[in-house]
């Protein structure tokens, strides 16, 4: 497993499919190098009345000692 | 001896009798609306406690520093039902002068914010909302989409009177897929061949905005996962409600009737009456399945209710407190006034009361206003960021720090508030960010069992020190 940064996310390793060899691998490098160089530049509507009692009581908090 | 002087210090402050008016000589009073949920689904007594904590910490360092003004805490229920809490907030605001609202849970501060956003110019409430309990990855998120866009544009908070002091569930669903899916053969742990959640959650935007985002990272994390979604009605009664078949749903081999493959793991996710409900019945079932719970099972009911029978359960949660002083001072101050160490969310309450009395003294003092009681809620709502100034000198939770941060507001000097739950700095959209906690109950307590550090990266990476049980 693998953080993703771009969408903040756990990746499976396995899953980005990178190719192992040859040209695949120069293109992931160079992809990758691309990638760098970009990231271092850089409930319903309340309009009817409430119908629920509420009950308020004013607990007062005075003068602390 | 000083602790037992502290303990009858903040009774006094704390615990006369209702009805009674402020003692502020020639002075003001500003009033904090406490809008949570006293009889219904999450009523946790000691939300209250704590907020009271924080009114009578900042009141006596405003009499020990000659200030005149004082707050005052007006109390409505919000019953964890968004018809109720809309009806409490508006009675808090329009008769009873609150000039904040510190509230609960996410259909709660979602109804209540609301009000701001439906056109009827008396439902208008102009002051801050804190919530204190509300996780929803839909709440102050730009991007939300809703069908009623009165709730859409809430959701949105464009006008910036919403706030939290609870981390959105987009940081423990990330957590929860990662601890779920590194177990077995990626995820799989029954060895099928395949990955099966199922995520079992209230039906209201807390419910749905955290399975969903569950749903979500999990295909990320494991793209054919079979991810099965089910929620139960929140107005259900939980005495009469049939939990038995909402858990042979969650535990078969179907996916809403249609058959597919065992769960590997069922995700637990309701609040605390339901969960009590739930979990027996899980319980009873002898199921062999992973039970995950999340934040809402914290609960002392869930322990009192169940009993030795949930030794083990095992959930995710943002941790109790945060780290340092801050956490310290609040500790054990609460424990000083209560007899009880802080329980899940208690911190985040105090610290909902604590930054909006920081940014009202900030923003009075800022303006000089001849008498800090005519702060206004818009006022407050725009200094709520100023609290916590990167550039500022660090000032804790607890009464020497309110002391410190009195003295830097009346010198003009920058300051950095450190909540008792974490650093309580709001971003642009009016969230914080905490550490998360995979919990576990032993000996018939929830103990943290690990860390994660989300303020250090946003991948969460586990703090490597064995956390202290809480």
């Amino acid at each position: 497993m693998e953080f993703d940064r771009q969408d903040l996310s756990w990746k499976a390793r396995h899953d980005r499919r990178a190719p192992s060899r040859g040209a695949g691998r120069l293109i992931v490098a160079l992809a990758f190098l691309a990638a760098a160089a970009v990231a271092a530049q850089v409930e319903s509507s309340p309009s009817r009345i409430a119908r629920a009692k509420v009950t308020v009581t004013v607990a007062a908090t005075p003068d602390a000692p | 001896m000083k602790r037992i002087l502290l303990a009858l210090a903040l009774c006094a402050a704390a615990c006369k009798p209702s009805g009674d008016a402020p003692q502020s000589p020639k002075g003001s009073v500003i009033v904090l609306g406490q809008l949570i949920d006293r009889t219904g689904s999450i009523a946790t007594p000691s939300w209250a406690e704590s907020i009271r904590l924080a009114v009578a910490h900042a009141n006596q360092v405003l009499k020990q520093s000659g200030k005149t003004v004082r707050f005052e805490v007006a109390e409505a229920n919000s019953g964890n039902a968004p018809e109720m809490a809309r009806a409490g907030a508006l009675q808090l605001v329009k008769q009873q002068n609150a000039k904040a609202i510190i509230t609960d849970s996410s259909q709660d501060d979602i109804g209540v914010n609301m009000l701001n956003y439906d056109g009827d110019a008396s439902h208008q409430l102009d002051v801050p909302i804190v919530c204190m309990a509300c996780t929803s990855p839909a709440i102050d998120n730009p991007q939300a989409q809703d069908a009623d866009p009165v709730k859409q544009a809430a959701l949105r908070n464009g006008k910036g009177w919403n706030f939290r002091t609870t981390m959105s569930d987009a940081y423990q669903a990330r957590m929860v897929v990662h601890m779920l899916v590194s177990a077995g053969q990626r995820g799989d742990v029954n060895g099928d061949g395949k990955f099966k959640l199922s995520i079992y959650a209230s039906d209201d935007p807390y419910g749905h905005g955290f399975s969903d985002a569950i749903k979500g990272d999990a295909l990320k994390a494991h793209p054919g996962a079979i991810i099965e979604q089910i929620y139960h009605d929140v107005k259900a009664n939980p005495a009469e409600y049939d939990w038995a078949a909402d858990v042979a749903k969650v535990t078969d081999k179907k996916s809403h009737a249609k058959a597919d493959a065992l769960p590997d793991a069922v995700v637990e996710i309701t609040f605390p009456k339901f969960s009590v409900g739930f979990t027996k019945a899980f319980l009873a079932s002898g199921s062999k399945v992973r039970l995950v719970h999340t934040h809402n099972f914290r609960a002392a009911r869930i322990i009192e209710t169940l009993k030795a029978s949930v030794e083990g359960q095992e959930g995710t949660s943002q941790a109790v407190l945060g780290e340092g002083t801050a956490a310290q001072a609040f500790t054990e101050d609460l424990k000083a006034s209560t007899g009880q160490p802080p329980a899940f969310r208690d911190a985040a309450a105090y610290d909902a009361a604590m930054t909006v009395m920081l940014a009202a003294l900030q923003a009075a003092e800022r303006r000089h206003l001849p008498d800090a009681g005519l702060v206004s809620g818009a006022e407050i709502r725009d200094a709520m960021r100023a609290i916590n100034d990167a550039k500022g000198e660090r000032v804790s939770a607890g009464t020497a720090g309110v002391a410190r941060a009195l003295e830097l507001i009346a010198a003009g000097k920058p300051l950095d508030y450190q909540g008792a739950s974490g650093p309580c700095n709001f971003d642009e959209r009016g969230d914080v960010v905490a550490q998360l906690a995979r919990f576990q109950v032993q000996g018939g307590k929830f103990v943290d069992v690990d860390r994660f550090d989300c303020l250090k990266d946003p991948s969460c990476p586990q703090v490597h020190e064995r956390a202290e049980g809480r």
